[in-house]
């Protein structure tokens, strides 16, 4: 077998933190540039989380059509060919058809979020439940395995002892058991949502303790513990309570605000159609507010790049003798774009990481939830992006400076 | 010409034309006719006024430049055949530069300058480069001022800074475009002082060019060959031969 020799040349490292030290050295004067870049940076980040948010906190509001059963309290076998018949309806349109299933325990409301034949996206269910989103939790995480659940602020299970009533609250860390005969089935509330009680009543019955568990440890509750022979989405115990449906299309062209509308108004057909009474609703926002977030993404994203390259020019041009001396004493090209690259790298690199903590203090101090690292992420992606095209004008200006420059100086 | 003598250029001129296209479109003769050979360990003065071709020829001789017509072959390659990595690599090894404007790195110190030279070399570790160019700053008798920027520094200091630059590499050439014309008399001395001495201890290849006269027959005792040049041409071209200096041209 051959060896394969990887070798990675020394000196693109020296002159690469050469042109650090020269930023470093040279604060004063790059102190503007790095202030834009920090400011720029804070925003578009900023700006990606609102974006992000159309697909996450907003999702439903966005893509969703929600149907509610109010008080008319619907068995999962009875509902099962009425919901078959709905996504036969729109699955071809949709991207997630889900139903909150409810399963009733003395004074307590389990309740699921069930992918109907499998109709749905894992990374969905944590956005699809309003008062259980993600975004509402206080305390704690979301479900991220089996046996864990989420509660609500105020949850508590009571019990008659001797005739008095007793009360016992639960928050992150309690385990609830779930006992019949030799069958356990124990919870760990791992999350604490501040919902109010009002949020719960439109798809939980008059319970004032509603747990949200994943579907394989509501089956677990309903078929093991409770010995239903039949599936969750069968079981006459368990009842239908809400139906979330995501709408699939792209917001850009127009089409997912067409087909939500189109999808709403079926659905409105089908259900008065088949006698039952539901409160259907359909998501608020509008095509224009997307429009808004997005423009003044790609706004941030062009004042970004813009800079980047008036930037590359004006370090090109105010070293434009020392890059001659250097290629007249033997730098390579390759050896002068690594040095005036890496004064950009600095800038850039810092520059964004102050933005970084900036718009971390941003959310800090508005109390905003962070959702997830995506839109610090997609920051890092769009200063990759921004390097790279510097990265092409250093190299082709660099390559156009003649080192017999140097000889006209002065 | 015996093949011992041919064997001992460093630098050789065949008949190198250079010409340029001015903004209209004209053509410019920088250099025309320059034949020339220069032996390891020579010190040339290039004597010329302001547009003379001098730089050109530095220029042209460096390998930073490539001559319209006829051959450069520095130490038995010819320029013309080589890539521009190639003639930069010739550069980076065997040639040192001394510019009038000092031409020093503002933004890095007098020690990362002096460094700048051998930053690229594969062979060296950043420790190696270091103590060479704390050697050649204390040739130049600037250790103590190593952690300086340029700018702290006079234009004396500054020019032996660029020739501890220069010599840092050990080279076999020093190029040396206008050296103390920015410089006072004291700081002047030192300068030559210091490349005289180089050449005479190192054996090192001098090549001076200035426009002033007056320093071209001061320098005389210390010169090999002296060529005046005027609108691109060699008009007189002195070589050392024994004590006396033998007219080429």
């Amino acid at each position: 077998m051959k060896n394969i020799k990887v070798s990675i040349r020394m000196p693109f490292f020296r002159i690469f933190s050469k042109g650090f030290k020269i930023a470093i050295r040279q604060k004063k004067k790059n102190f503007a540039m790095i202030f834009i870049f920090v400011i720029l940076s804070a925003t578009m980040i900023i700006s990606l989380t609102n974006l992000q948010k159309y697909e996450t906190d907003q999702l439903v509001n966005f893509r969703g059509i929600v149907i509610d059963f109010n008080r008319s309290f619907i068995r999962a076998n009875d509902s099962y060919d009425f919901l078959l018949g709905l996504l036969g309806l729109v699955k071809e349109k949709i991207r997630g058809f889900y139903v909150v299933y409810e399963f009733k325990v003395e004074t307590i409301s389990v309740i699921t979020i069930y992918k109907f034949e499998g109709k749905g996206l894992d990374s969905e269910i944590p956005w699809v439940l309003d008062p259980f989103k993600k975004s509402k939790i206080i305390a704690g995480r979301y479900i991220i395995s089996d046996n864990e659940a989420i509660a609500h602020t105020g949850f508590n299970i009571k019990s008659n002892v001797s005739g008095v009533i007793v009360t016992n609250y639960f928050g992150v860390g309690s385990e609830i058991s779930f006992k019949r005969d030799g069958d356990v089935l124990k919870l760990k509330i791992v999350g604490l949502v501040n919902s109010s009680t009002e949020e719960f009543k439109s798809f939980a019955s008059e319970n004032e303790s509603i747990l949200l568990v994943n579907p394989k440890a509501f089956d677990d509750l309903v078929r093991r513990v409770f010995r239903e022979s039949t599936t969750i989405d069968r079981s006459p115990d368990v009842r239908l309570r809400r139906i979330i449906i995501t709408i699939d299309g792209e917001p850009l062209s127009g089409r997912l605000f067409a087909t939500r509308n189109e999808i709403f108004t079926k659905i409105q057909n089908y259900i008065s159609s088949n006698g039952i009474v539901a409160d259907v609703k359909v998501g608020a926002i509008a095509q224009e507010a997307y429009f808004r977030d997005l423009a003044f993404f790609i706004i941030v994203l062009a004042f970004i790049l813009v800079l980047t390259v008036i930037y590359a020019y004006i370090i090109i041009k105010a070293m434009h003798f020392d890059i001659a001396t250097l290629r007249a004493i033997g730098w390579s090209g390759r050896d002068v774009i690594t040095l005036v690259f890496g004064q950009l790298v600095f800038i850039f690199f810092v520059g964004w990481l102050i933005g970084l903590f900036s718009s971390l203090a941003y959310y800090a101090v508005l109390v905003i939830p962070i959702l997830s690292a995506e839109p610090f992420l997609g920051s890092i992606l769009v200063i990759i992006v921004a390097m790279l095209v510097s990265y092409g004008i250093i190299k082709r200006r660099v390559l156009r400076i003649p080192p017999m420059e140097a000889f006209r100086r002065g | 010409m015996s093949l011992r003598e041919v064997a001992d250029f460093i630098i050789e001129l065949i008949d190198v034309k250079k010409d340029y296209k001015e903004t209209s479109g004209a053509i410019h003769t920088a250099l025309r006719n320059i034949t020339l050979r220069i032996r390891r360990g020579e010190f040339v003065i290039i004597v010329g006024p302001s547009g003379a071709g001098k730089t050109t020829l530095l220029n042209i001789m460096a390998g930073m430049d490539l001559p319209t017509e006829g051959q450069v072959i520095f130490d038995k390659r010819n320029f013309s055949d080589l890539s521009e990595e190639e003639r930069t690599e010739i550069r980076r090894q065997k040639i040192g530069f001394i510019f009038q404007f000092f031409n020093l790195i503002n933004s890095m110190t007098v020690l990362e300058n002096v460094m700048a030279p051998l930053l690229p070399d594969e062979n060296l570790s950043e420790k190696e480069i270091k103590e060479r160019a704390l050697e050649a700053l204390s040739v130049v008798g600037l250790i103590e001022k190593s952690e300086r920027m340029p700018n702290e520094l006079s234009g004396g200091e500054q020019q032996r800074v660029a020739i501890a630059r220069a010599i840092v590499i050990q080279p076999e050439v020093i190029f040396a475009d206008e050296p103390i014309a920015q410089l006072d008399e004291e700081n002047a001395r030192k300068v030559i002082t210091i490349l005289t001495e180089y050449n005479r201890r190192k054996k090192a290849t001098i090549i001076l060019a200035t426009a002033s006269r007056e320093l071209a027959e001061n320098l005389k005792p210390y010169a090999t060959k002296i060529i005046y040049i005027d609108r691109g041409k060699i008009v007189q071209y002195l070589e050392r031969v024994g004590g006396g200096w033998r007219t080429v041209k």
